[in-house]
């Protein structure tokens, strides 16, 4: 059991993701995304580029629905729910303020810098997607991670030999990466299932 | 920490017991936990944690929420504030007898 306090926060903070359901839907809505958005790339279509934006704000409010739902019938019934304690004020806004620090430089350098509008900008995208996606793979012991981000990194890299316009490079990755995390967050939830069947309820 | 007639620190045997230890610790780390989760984790039986936690409650350490998930009933506990004080002082004073044996 669980006297180590550091090994029981790890599993409170992880246990949104036991069920693969996240990986899942957020892997589900960025393909939707991408899709849409290499679509409009191929057709020029403006009206299709502006779908892609609408179908990423909406999806963040669809997908938070569903999966309360779904970790309603699925989950807690069967491993039960918990919830973590909020950090605190400083520490979000500590996250607020390196959040803000790594982005203005990137949006600067992404407005102004020639070396980003080069191949190295997809590269990067792709490995900064693929050593995210393995560290939250090593976090949440999902083998099929590791395959998915070694995907996006391999893709990053296919699409910068080729010599695509950024903007395609960057959408192919997150393809990639959407794809990817619905493959590790089906995987996740097959095993979750397997292993959690649903208790018998007592007769009243 | 509780605190004997002479006003030294002695152990909070409310905490002590292995079973609300466990209870403690967990939800000490957590924000809240409903009774599946609970059961599970702590690897008691249904009425062993009902008993337990109703203690907890009793010494004003967990406050139990019962509700309903669906047409499914659902209980789910959190520690109180003094849960939390009484949690840490527990925390310190076993730290405490540790340190002071470091050595012998």
């Amino acid at each position: 059991m669980m006297q180590d306090l550091s090994g029981v926060r790890r599993q409170v903070r992880d246990y949104w993701y036991v069920d693969g359901l996240p990986e899942l839907f957020g892997g589900a809505a960025i393909s939707l995304f991408s899709a849409v958005m290499l679509t409009a790339l191929a057709t020029g279509s403006g009206l299709l580029a502006n779908a892609a934006l609408m179908v990423l704000v909406l999806s963040v409010a669809v997908v938070a629905v569903v999966m309360r739902a779904m970790k309603r019938r699925v989950t807690y019934p069967r491993t039960g729910q918990v919830t973590e304690r909020l950090s605190s004020r400083m520490t979000r806004l500590a996250g607020i303020v390196v959040w803000v620090c790594v982005a203005i430089p990137v949006l600067a350098a992404w407005e102004h810098g020639p070396v980003f509008r080069a191949p190295m900008l997809i590269l990067s995208t792709g490995v900064a997607t693929g050593l995210a996606m393995a560290w939250a793979a090593y976090r949440r012991s999902q083998r099929a991670g590791y395959v998915a981000a070694t995907a996006c990194v391999a893709a990053s890299a296919v699409a910068a030999t080729i010599g695509v316009a950024p903007t395609l490079g960057i959408i192919v990755v997150f393809l990639t990466a959407g794809v990817g995390s619905m493959v590790v967050g089906a995987f996740t939830l097959g095993y979750y299932l397997a292993r959690n069947p649903l208790p018998q309820r007592q007769a009243a | 920490m509780m605190d004997d007639a002479s006003g030294a620190p002695r152990l909070d045997r409310m905490i002590h017991e292995p079973s609300r230890l466990r209870i403690m610790t967990l939800l000490f780390v957590a924000g809240s936990a409903d009774f599946t989760y609970l059961l599970r984790e702590c690897e008691l039986s249904k009425g062993n944690l009902s008993v337990q936690l109703t203690r907890l409650d009793e010494a004003g350490y967990v406050k139990i929420e019962k509700g309903y998930r669906g047409k499914i009933p659902c209980t789910s506990a959190s520690l109180t504030k003094t849960g939390r004080q009484a949690f840490r002082a527990y925390r310190t004073y076993l730290a405490g007898i540790l340190k002071s044996t470091e050595g012998v």
